[in-house]
């Protein structure tokens, strides 16, 4: 119970914030429109809708570990999460409170992705429903992600690292382009790390390539618990050390 | 009189504090036992051993760096000793903090409000953070609310407040869970002298029914609501009782003279 009242506030704390309707569905939706003209005027496949709008789906989960990232390393600095603290709240209850309404956050993002994507010619499937879910593991690691960065860094210093995830993201996540243009160094570093395999994953989902998706998912499954995890033990010494 | 220290709510004429605390049949509210807190080198807390009765009103006094704010985090569980124990309501730090923390509150130095919340939804999160069903936490806000003067707010986002108000919903934050204990720091700072006395007054009705620990730099507030008080320096007790007691253990003729001989840095040792 006090783990749902804590997610409402949390919840509250970001729907209140002007910026977060701009960043999290806006944005999104602009990144959309602009690299579907793209796609439109060069026929590049990979800026097709079918992979553009998942990609860009998981994409967009980059700006919720901003925002959870922002909102715990800014609790953190106030005597705000020390009350908190000094509740029955466990710290794991606590993370858990902050990651709830993210990764609803970020699965309402995935809902407007593909709406809008509809309007630029994706056809509507049971199959988008199925690349919602497949988003649910990745939204769960650009989360974790986030509360990582917001429980080692200050609020100004999770800005910085944000922006530095986001466009690593970008480079090697293969949202819209092939990681074959990386080079085979490059590509393979990047094939070891979730991002592109969370865009996989979504875009095998939306295409009904079903036989792809459990090893794709594997990987943001395992990075997910591995990042949630590692935020736990990061927030649980810094809280102590006082 | 000579010496009479300046009158605040809860004083008798004569200047003596009646002690108001029930009788410790149930065993003190707090027991520290050699607790000890060290960040690196710096000792903060040293080897501390005291108690606080049920229903107390007990005050930590010290200058900066004197391990008030550190004892208070351990005893709220937010930092582990280095070594010592200490037990709340009977239950030991060391292995039943978890229960300790459903039972103690705390009021921190910062107001500590949540800015985007209205003032009501701020009390009952907090009541539900402890437990509280949501209908429970709607009705124990407006109890609240209603008995420190901020119903009229309630709709109110937290960071709208002024300094006087957010102090008294920070308040609100720290007793709507009915704690048992309740550690308040530096609640009435920044205040003007209307709202400090106004806050006096809303703290002295606690007497009696939970037991508070208010650490402050403000000996006359120390004075005027605590019926104990115990003096830190460099992290170790310099003394503990009631204003009379450190009167008569210094010589002193005020409150003031005898804090600072027992934090004189010469008298340490």
């Amino acid at each position: 119970m006090s783990v749902l009242a804590f997610a409402g506030r949390n919840l509250k704390e970001i729907a209140r914030d002007p910026s977060a309707f701009l960043i999290l569905m806006a944005l999104p939706v602009g990144l959309l429109l602009m690299l579907g003209t793209i796609g439109r005027n060069t026929g590049l496949s990979d800026f097709e809708i079918e992979a553009l709008a998942p990609g860009l789906a998981v994409f967009s989960l980059a700006f919720v570990a901003l925002f959870g990232g922002t909102l715990l390393a800014g609790d953190r600095a106030s005597s705000f999460l020390t009350r908190v603290l000094a509740s029955p709240l466990s710290t794991t209850g606590l993370l858990v409170a902050y990651a709830l309404p993210l990764v609803a956050l970020g699965l309402a993002q995935g809902v407007v992705c593909f709406v809008a994507a509809m309007f630029m010619g994706l056809e509507l499937t049971a199959n988008l429903l199925l690349a919602l879910v497949v988003l649910a593991p990745s939204a769960v690691m650009f989360v974790g992600i986030g509360l990582l960065l917001g429980s080692a860094l200050s609020s100004s210093q999770v800005g910085a690292a944000a922006s530095g995830l986001i466009t690593f993201a970008t480079f090697v996540g293969g949202y819209w382009m092939d990681l074959a243009v990386l080079g085979d160094g490059f590509a393979a570093v990047a094939r070891m790390l979730p991002f592109v395999h969370a865009a996989d994953a979504a875009r095998a989902a939306v295409t009904g390539d079903f036989g792809s998706i459990g090893g794709s998912l594997l990987w943001c499954a395992g990075y997910a618990i591995a990042v949630f995890a590692l935020s736990v033990v990061v927030f649980r010494r810094r809280s102590r050390a006082g | 009189m000579a010496g009479q220290a300046t009158h605040g709510p809860g004083r008798r004429p004569g200047g003596e504090r009646a002690p108001t605390f029930l009788p410790d049949t149930a065993g003190p509210a707090i027991e520290l036992d050699h607790l000890t807190k060290s960040y690196g080198k710096r000792v903060a807390v040293d080897d501390l051993s005291l108690t606080v009765g049920r229903g107390e009103f007990f005050g930590l006094l010290g200058s900066n760096g004197a391990g008030k704010s550190t004892l208070v985090r351990m005893l709220c569980g937010l930092t582990a000793p280095a070594s010592g124990d200490a037990r709340v309501l009977g239950m030991s730090l060391r292995t039943d903090a978890t229960a300790i923390s459903r039972r103690v509150n705390l009021s921190p130095q910062e107001t500590a409000v949540a800015a985007t919340l209205s003032v009501a939804e701020t009390l009952e999160l907090v009541a539900r953070l402890y437990g509280a069903s949501r209908a429970e936490a709607r009705s124990r806000a407006l109890d609240v609310m209603e008995s420190l003067r901020l119903g009229d707010r309630a709709r109110d986002r937290a960071k709208s407040l002024s300094g006087g108000l957010e102090r008294r919903l920070s308040l609100g934050m720290a007793l709507i869970t009915k704690p048992d204990v309740v550690f308040l720091d530096e609640p009435t700072l920044g205040l003007d002298v209307r709202s400090r006395r106004d806050l006096w007054a809303l703290l002295a009705g606690l007497k009696g029914t939970t037991t508070v620990v208010l650490t402050t730099h403000q000996l006359e507030e120390a004075e005027s609501l605590c019926d104990r008080i115990a003096i830190l320096r460099d992290g170790r007790l310099r003394g503990v009782g009631a204003v009379a007691d450190h009167l008569a253990s210094t010589g002193a003729a005020t409150f003031e003279d005898a804090f600072l001989a027992l934090t004189d840095e010469e008298a340490g040792a």
